[in-house]
């Protein structure tokens, strides 16, 4: 019955696309300049510049012991906050669990390391595959719930792990209270550290935002917008549910294993606990739900911010001061503040530009 | 070993008391206007900790501190309907987000004021002492929580079914635009149900934590967890449900720290093993309809 | 050629509200068949059961000889059955193009695109359905008659050999009816088995040559357009109720 109609179609458009991955490798220096030359591309490119520029701006010891990591910390939190966006805001599964994720490839990334004498890079894989694999048994039997529910749901397992690695007899299995500590770093040299963890980001920003241009993305986003509507289209709505967790939780994971090499150490609360997921949370709404490039945004404004309040002496009220931030960001601005302001720059830009 | 069954048939009356009033007022938010409300254990947390700020204050006339704190989180409720959740209604994320800091951000509130420490605010005592049966002490103040849960939970069932309000609050619950439609005020219905069930964790507080000690800001989510459990178990939206539902909680909890060997090291898992469990059997509960999931 | 459908003692109750109640027919391959009843009647249930959204109580639904009774939706369109709703629902913050495109990754869908690709594939299908020029807007913006074309168009991405339409000429002006009419027929002529309910006559009574008539659940009466209208207990039905019939 449908021959007919693909008969009909001319086969044509087997040509080359132009958004496409070969498009861009094939044609890359023609590429490049006319990305350059929109407002995002030209952004994106100058940030990029800033930040491998970043460590080289001093060599006092101040600077690369302190200042430095703090940048380090802010790719590693716009992993994690990338890792939520790509299930909430693109998948709509919403979710207060990446702290799960996060913990667990911490722990297990850390378990490894000290007590088993693995090398690093080996425990950093088997950590993230470890979270990966935990969100499946977690995911099997949450994913009947959905909406709110599921958040509901996350929240409430998140807090039942955090509490299972610090109350109880149980806990003294899972290295109890104080954790796992005497961890070694990423590398003896902080800017070693920083660009392990730049390209890690890159990379992790270039995964998600393809996975969200693809056919993929098409189906987590149709999941999203109407799950009901998706699965009479025909698509298995558990099935990719089930891959957007596994996708989320890998991100996730690789942030939980670099911050548990950041810290040099684990424990209950730090990794488990409730603020990990509010961070991720807060960052990517801040930069914008569904942009994923708006939780590195978030991530660094956040870092930027936190410093200041530091310095400011209200280092206590930092979290709530945040708190409110997410309360006012989620009533008035629920599409971030960040990116509409850089569209308002970008209007400016193109002002500017005479066009 | 009559010690132990005792302990077990009052340890669990008595969770499951307190649970069925924070349980109850969750259920029926979320029964009534589809609003997942996380902030609800924090309101629960922070009677406890307003208890325990006003109690230096008003040494003499702690009943005006119990007032205070009462009309405090019930205003808190309220509030947080009109301004926060209110405006968010079209999408669930939002009202999830938002209800979510709002939680986090008393928490962290509560963290600044008095930090992690636990305290004690015996001074709010109704009763004191305990009553002594077959050699096992139960404590007064929890034979009253107890007492006064079921009249409070009997009362609310009185309420809901006879009152013009409680009508009003049924029609809302079963179609939002077909009560407006019949002249009842659906928002005012909503920040009504909001309130009361702010009301409600309230007065679990009050009753509660006076004999069992302020633990922490942490005690909000993890009366959210507990609550979570009851709901999953009974049937979200269903008001029997929660309160049955608590009940169950509250025994096998009490069951598994009584009866289980090394119990009391692995109770605060309970609320997730049955999670899971209802999940996997039967995820509209015991008395839910297939159709709220 | 065969019965595509066939329904045997269906019955569905919601609490104490029996929604559809021991309902049989059949359905042969290639046939266009119409559902009617007044408002309440059950045809939506009957949708739901068939299109696996709901669980029967009882009763068995057999799709080219398949039980498919109490299957997850996914399942049964990737066996051949599609549907519309009777209010239109789209992927908001999708374009026209991608919505279709979700179909046409489904498992039948991809039988398919394989072969002339996705973008292709829903090109065509939108082209078809008269909205290619709009292939980029999200659905937001679009009038009534157009959000009904792209549902059709959502559901021919599956490859479906039965389709069931849910009021489809619900909400539409008379030149949109005229379109979407047009867009049905081609569509059986194609070789779709169509079933479709309606509760107002007229248009269903012009365009089937075969009536199902359910009423309160019930199963009344099944014939032509004309043994229908004539039918007592489908008058009295209707009766009443304003709607409008030849």
């Amino acid at each position: 019955m449908q021959s007919t109609k693909i008969k009909e179609i001319s086969y044509e458009s087997k040509k080359i696309k132009k958004g496409t991955i070969k498009y861009k490798i094939n044609n890359f220096p023609d590429y490049l300049k006319s990305w350059v030359k929109t407002f995002s591309g030209a952004l994106t490119l100058f940030c990029l510049i800033i930040l491998i520029v970043i460590p080289f701006l001093s060599t006092e010891q101040s600077y690369v012991e302190f200042f430095l990591p703090h940048f380090t910390l802010a790719m590693i939190f716009a992993i994690l906050a990338a890792s939520w966006d790509l299930l909430t805001g693109i998948s709509g599964q919403i979710s207060f669990g990446q702290s799960i994720f996060f913990g667990i490839a911490g722990y297990l990334c850390a378990y490894l390391i000290d007590y088993q004498g693995f090398p690093i890079w080996l425990s950093i894989i088997i950590g993230t595959a470890g979270a990966v694999f935990f969100s499946l048994i977690i995911g099997i039997p949450a994913l009947r719930l959905k909406g709110p529910y599921l958040a509901l749901g996350t929240l409430v397992f998140s807090i039942i792990l955090l509490k299972l690695f610090l109350l109880g007899s149980l806990s003294e299995w899972l290295f109890g209270s104080e954790g796992i500590s005497g961890l070694p770093k990423m590398s003896e040299s902080s800017v070693l550290t920083y660009f392990i963890v730049f390209i890690t980001m890159i990379i992790t920003f270039i995964a998600i935002i393809q996975i969200s241009k693809s056919k993929l993305g098409t189906i987590f986003k149709s999941i999203r917008d109407d799950e009901t509507g998706s699965e009479a289209s025909g698509i298995n709505t558990t099935k990719y549910k089930i891959i957007a967790f596994m996708l989320s939780g890998v991100f996730a994971g690789i942030a939980g294993t670099y911050y548990a090499l950041y810290n040099t150490a684990v424990n209950p609360t730090g990794n488990f606990g409730v603020t990990i997921s509010f961070f991720a949370i807060l960052m990517a709404s801040l930069g914008g739900l569904a942009t994923i490039t708006g939780s590195a945004m978030g991530a660094f404004f956040f870092i930027f911010v936190e410093y200041i309040l530091i310095e400011l002496g209200a280092a206590d009220y930092v979290q709530l001061i945040f708190a409110l931030t997410l309360i006012l960001v989620v009533r008035f601005a629920d599409r971030g503040i960040l990116k509409p302001t850089l569209e308002r720059l970008k209007d400016l830009w193109d002002v500017l530009l005479g066009k | 070993m009559a010690g132990e069954i005792i302990n077990f048939l009052f340890t669990g009356t008595l969770s499951g008391a307190y649970i069925s009033l924070i349980a109850l007022g969750y259920s029926l938010v979320y029964g009534v206007g589809h609003i997942m409300n996380l902030s609800h254990g924090s309101f629960f947390m922070l009677t406890g900790y307003l208890l325990l700020w006003f109690m230096n204050f008003f040494y003499d006339f702690l009943w005006l501190s119990v007032l205070l704190s009462i009309v405090i989180v019930t205003t808190i409720g309220g509030l947080a309907y009109i301004l926060l959740i209110k405006p968010l209604q079209e999408t669930s994320v939002g009202v999830v987000l938002i209800t979510f800091g709002l939680a986090f951000g008393i928490e962290q509130y509560v963290l600044i004021i008095s930090g992690t420490d636990s305290f004690a605010i015996n001074s709010y005592l109704l009763v004191q002492g305990y009553t002594e049966i077959f050699g096992y002490r139960m404590i007064n103040q929890f034979i009253l929580l107890i007492v006064t849960s079921l009249l409070i939970v009997s009362t609310f069932a009185l309420f809901i079914n006879k009152s013009k309000l409680g009508k009003s609050i049924r029609a809302v619950s079963q179609d939002r635009e077909a009560a407006t439609l019949m002249g009842i005020n659906s928002n005012r219905i909503l920040l009504y149900t909001v309130m009361i069930s702010a009301f409600l964790a309230s007065i679990a507080g009050f009753l509660y934590l006076p004999a069992a000690a302020l633990s922490g800001p942490s005690m909000g989510f993890s009366s959210l967890t507990s609550a979570f459990a009851v709901v999953i178990l009974g049937g979200m939206g269903s008001l029997i449900g929660s309160v049955v539902g608590s009940y169950i909680v509250g025994f096998v909890t009490s069951y598994t720290i009584n009866f289980i060997p090394n119990g009391p090291s692995w109770a605060h898992l309970i609320p997730i093993i049955i999670i899971i469990m209802m999940l996997l059997i039967r995820p509209q509960g015991l008395f839910g309809k297939k159709e709220l999931m | 050629m065969g019965i595509i459908l066939e329904v045997k003692n269906l019955t569905k109750k919601f609490g104490g509200l029996t929604a559809v109640n021991d309902f049989s027919f059949e359905i042969k391959r290639g046939e266009f068949v119409g559902l009617i009843g007044p408002n309440g009647a059950g045809k939506t249930t009957v949708f739901n059961l068939i299109s696996g959204r709901d669980k029967p109580s009882s009763g068995s639904i057999r799709f080219d000889g398949v039980n498919i009774t109490g299957l997850k939706p996914y399942k049964i369109v990737n066996l051949g059955i599609a549907r519309t709703f009777q209010l239109v629902r789209s992927f908001k913050f999708l374009s026209l193009l991608d919505n279709i495109s979700v179909s046409c990754l489904s498992k039948r869908g991809k039988a398919v695109s394989k072969k002339i690709g996705t973008e292709e594939y829903a090109s065509s299908i939108l082209t078809s359905v008269g909205l290619v020029d709009k292939a980029t807007i999200p659905p937001v913006v679009l009038p009534h008659g157009d959000l009904r074309k792209l549902q059709i168009g959502k559901a021919i991405g599956t490859n479906p050999e039965l389709l069931l339409l849910d009021e489809p000429f619900s909400g539409l002006s008379h030149e949109e009816k005229v379109g979407i009419t047009d867009l049905i027929k081609k569509l059986h002529a194609d070789g779709v088995t169509i079933f479709m309910t309606g509760h107002v006559l007229r248009e269903l009574m012009t365009l089937v040559p075969r009536v199902i008539a359910m009423h309160q659940g019930k199963f009344i009466i099944d014939g032509s357009p004309e043994e229908v209208a004539n039918n007592k207990i489908v008058l009295e039905a209707y009766l009443g109720r304003g709607a409008g019939f030849a």
